[in-house]
């Protein structure tokens, strides 16, 4: 009995500890955004973040490896799962689930300015912004 | 080495397929003509008649050709294929995709402007230039013969996908002179094709047994052959009705099936709207429509999308949504009249002295529109909405304020809170909201059907006068070269993008002066878009008058008479840049009925409802005198 829970008290501690990263994301921020643009900006992000939880995460979310518990795509991951999106692919799951352009481009945004700790992530190359807001 | 030479052995097998060497060798064929063509143009004496005889059959010639290899060509890279036989020297935009960029500009090439430039030069003729267009359509057709292309002929997807392009091609454009200038050639091309095509057909099912076209298909297409064969040569003379509702699009039909059988995979960015799902082209699920769900588009929750439709429809009526609190959606796309206004050439401004520079355009089939708004400046429903709410000439609303007015009822707001929490990436209830509400509410009147779709979906009975009528309009007429089946708007196949033409609308029904409303200009500053307007639906003609961009004509009469005449050019008005022909259709009294007859066919049976019998209340007290529907 003990052992379960010392060893649900190690996992609340990991998921916690994951928890408190993910509030700390940074984003690549367009350079010379006055006060007002980066508050919408910001804006934008939270809401691809939203989005991304709540259509995407169950798959690509904590089981992965992040650690702010959202895989880092890579460039061309993101650049081809947009081009999927774009051509109505039946396997892509946005295409799937009908969502809207503004919502998908919301979460393809927030992925692309997401900045990820490389440290961690020796092999990660941050995708380049590939994804223009209207 | 065993495995090298496996290797090799496979290597060597792939790309010797007979279906690959058809493809190779039809490919071939074609450039020996290009070449010769070329030949032909740098020996012809271009200042005598008999010299540019021998051009034009060095084209004719080499247009066969091409059309042995447009099955793949067209399909295969759609932008390439422009610089082959493109129909225009310049065109702006048109896929959709493009709708994440800025309108950009290609240059046309190849046969059917070498030709046109033949026909329409007169002394001026520069041999170089008609040699220009030859020598860009010779370069053009060596990206064919690229990997990235002829990798996609090993597996059999990309076949059915090629095959679905072609059978909508039939239906809409090669019938029509899209793009063979000389009316003559289009029936007699059209017969050489449809037996090239299954010569492909033959050469895929030795390649690909596992992936045949179907037997119903080969026999149902073999019946088409013989029924195009026996069809007279001149296109005006052409059974069209029959041809599409017999043969073209029972074949579609199967070849859908297919693709679904298969389970074909595009990896083009040619054929996304299209729905693997509809046997019909007259289906209205043929192709994905504009998204009216916006905000919406996760919810899956029927009872909810149904709260969220009727707080749509208390939104279309409610005054709120405006500046004074006087006008509605309603003020100009009357809920009876087909969405639109019937009796106005151009609504009221929002001032209710003056007028609006534009007529109000139906609501009903708008979703299948991929541009929005008669200069296409909008690219999703939910912006068009909120531009006509916040524009001052219009709704002169300000969003903070509409906000304010819309939560201060409390039945809008109990009903927004709810649907915030189905769109958890918003903290707050947003304009999108509201706008999305709406049109989500009236895309439903875009979901019916017309006698002619019923003609060609359930074998309904359509009048000889209709049918007479629909092959005018595919033929004499030259409407279906811009207004394209299946929804007779300005959406061709693959149907990916919105065209947009210069027909000369005048400014008034004497004919003194060209309109000038400047149109996608104001969008896209080009030579080529100026007085150039969204191609509309001609679905519900008869009751969506009056017509044109400025509501000029007020009858369906005065519409055909300008056609008929060419256009503004054609009324003898300047417009140097007129993209309709600008020469008389020369359509008689009947042909006039006949085409009118085909056009009220259009007529959908569309239900509309009757407005609500009241607005939310509000709890400023000032708010609650407002109209149903506004006052103007």
């Amino acid at each position: 009995m003990r052992k379960i829970i010392a060893a649900t008290l190690v996992l609340s501690i990991l998921v916690l500890s994951r928890c408190k990263t993910h509030e700390k994301v940074v984003y690549n921020m367009p350079a010379g955004s006055n006060k007002e643009e980066k508050k919408a900006f910001l804006e934008k992000m939270a809401k691809g973040a939203e989005l991304y939880k709540a259509n995407c995460s169950g798959c690509h979310g904590i089981f992965t490896k992040g650690l702010d518990s959202i895989p880092n795509f890579t460039h061309e991951q993101v650049d081809n799962y947009s081009s999927g999106f774009l051509r109505g692919d039946q396997k892509n799951h946005a295409v799937v689930i009908k969502m809207s352009n503004d919502q998908f481009f919301s979460i393809m945004g927030f992925l692309t300015a997401r900045i990820v700790d490389t440290t961690v992530h020796q092999n990660y190359h941050p995708p380049k912004p590939a994804v223009q807001f209207n | 080495m065993v495995l090298f030479s496996l290797i090799c052995l496979f290597a060597f097998k792939a790309e010797h397929t007979p279906y690959n060497e058809y493809y190779q060798s039809s490919l071939s064929r074609f450039s020996t003509e290009q070449e010769k063509l070329l030949l032909n143009i740098k020996d012809a004496d271009l200042t005598t008649p008999a010299g540019i005889g021998v051009v034009k059959t060095g084209i004719k010639q080499a247009r066969l050709k091409l059309k042995a290899i447009d099955f793949w060509l067209r399909y295969l890279e759609p932008v390439v294929y422009k610089k082959i036989n493109g129909p225009l020297p310049v065109e702006w935009e048109n896929e959709v995709f493009e709708k994440f960029e800025k309108p950009y500009k290609r240059l046309g090439a190849g046969l059917s402007l070498a030709e046109l430039y033949l026909n329409n030069k007169g002394s001026d003729l520069q041999k170089d230039s008609l040699l220009q267009l030859i020598r860009i359509s010779q370069n053009a057709l060596n990206t064919y013969t690229a990997d990235s292309v002829t990798s996609q002929l090993k597996t059999p997807d990309h076949f059915f996908l090629c095959n679905r392009l072609y059978l909508l091609n039939l239906a809409a454009i090669y019938t029509t002179g899209f793009e063979c200038p000389d009316n003559g050639n289009i029936i007699p091309e059209l017969k050489v094709m449809m037996q090239d095509v299954r010569k492909i057909y033959a050469s895929f099912g030795q390649s690909f047994p596992g992936a045949k076209l179907s037997d119903d298909y080969l026999e149902l297409y073999a019946r088409a052959m013989t029924f195009v064969n026996v069809q007279p040569d001149d296109f005006e003379q052409f059974d069209h009705f029959t041809f599409l509702k017999e043969y073209v699009n029972p074949l579609f039909a199967i070849n859908q099936r297919l693709i679904r059988q298969y389970n074909v995979i595009s990896v083009s960015f040619n054929d996304y709207t299209l729905n693997n799902s509809c046997n019909s082209i007259f289906d209205k699920s043929l192709y994905t429509p504009q998204n009216s769900m916006g905000i919406y588009s996760l919810i899956e929750d029927t009872a909810v999308l149904s709260e969220i439709r009727a707080v749509g429809k208390l939104l279309f009526y409610d005054p709120l949504l405006s500046g004074n609190n006087s006008r509605t959606c309603v003020s100009c796309h009357k809920s009876k009249e087909y969405f639109t206004d019937t009796a106005m050439a151009t609504s009221f401004n929002f001032d209710h002295i003056h007028f609006l520079p534009r007529n109000t355009p139906s609501l009903v089939n708008v979703i299948y529109n991929h541009l929005l708004m008669l200069d296409g400046r909008h690219i999703s429903l939910q912006n068009q909405a909120k531009d006509v709410m916040t524009n001052p000439a219009e709704m002169g609303g300000k969003k903070e304020d509409i906000m304010d007015k819309i939560l201060s009822c409390k039945e809008y707001k109990t009903a927004f809170r709810k649907f915030l929490k189905y769109t958890p990436e918003e903290k707050e209830i947003t304009f999108d909201h509201i706008a999305s509400a709406i049109t989500y509410y009236y895309k439903d009147f875009s979901g019916y059907y017309s006698p002619f779709d019923d003609a060609m979906n359930q074998n309904r009975p359509l009048s000889p006068d209709a049918r007479k009528g629909f092959n005018l309009f595919m033929s004499k007429a030259q409407c279906a070269t811009c207004h394209y089946v299946p929804q007779f708007n300005g959406v061709p196949p693959p149907y990916i993008g919105s065209e947009f033409e210069v027909i000369g609308v005048p400014a008034d029904i004497s004919y003194s002066k060209l309109s000038e409303d400047s149109g996608r200009y104001k969008i896209n500053t080009a030579y080529e878009t100026m007085n150039a307007f969204r191609t509309g639906n001609l679905r519900n003609l008869e009751y969506t008058k009056p017509y044109m961009h400025n509501g000029v004509f007020t009858t369906l009469d005065q519409v055909i008479d300008f056609y008929d005449a060419g256009g503004g050019t054609g009324k003898k008005l300047s417009v140097p840049n007129q993209s309709l022909s600008t020469d008389s259709l020369k359509l008689t009294a009947t042909e006039k009925k006949e085409l009118l007859s085909f056009l009220h066919s259009l007529n959908e049976a569309v239900i509309f409802e009757n407005p609500p019998g009241s607005l939310p209340v509000s709890s400023r007290k000032e708010l609650n005198s407002r109209r149903v529907g506004g006052d103007y």
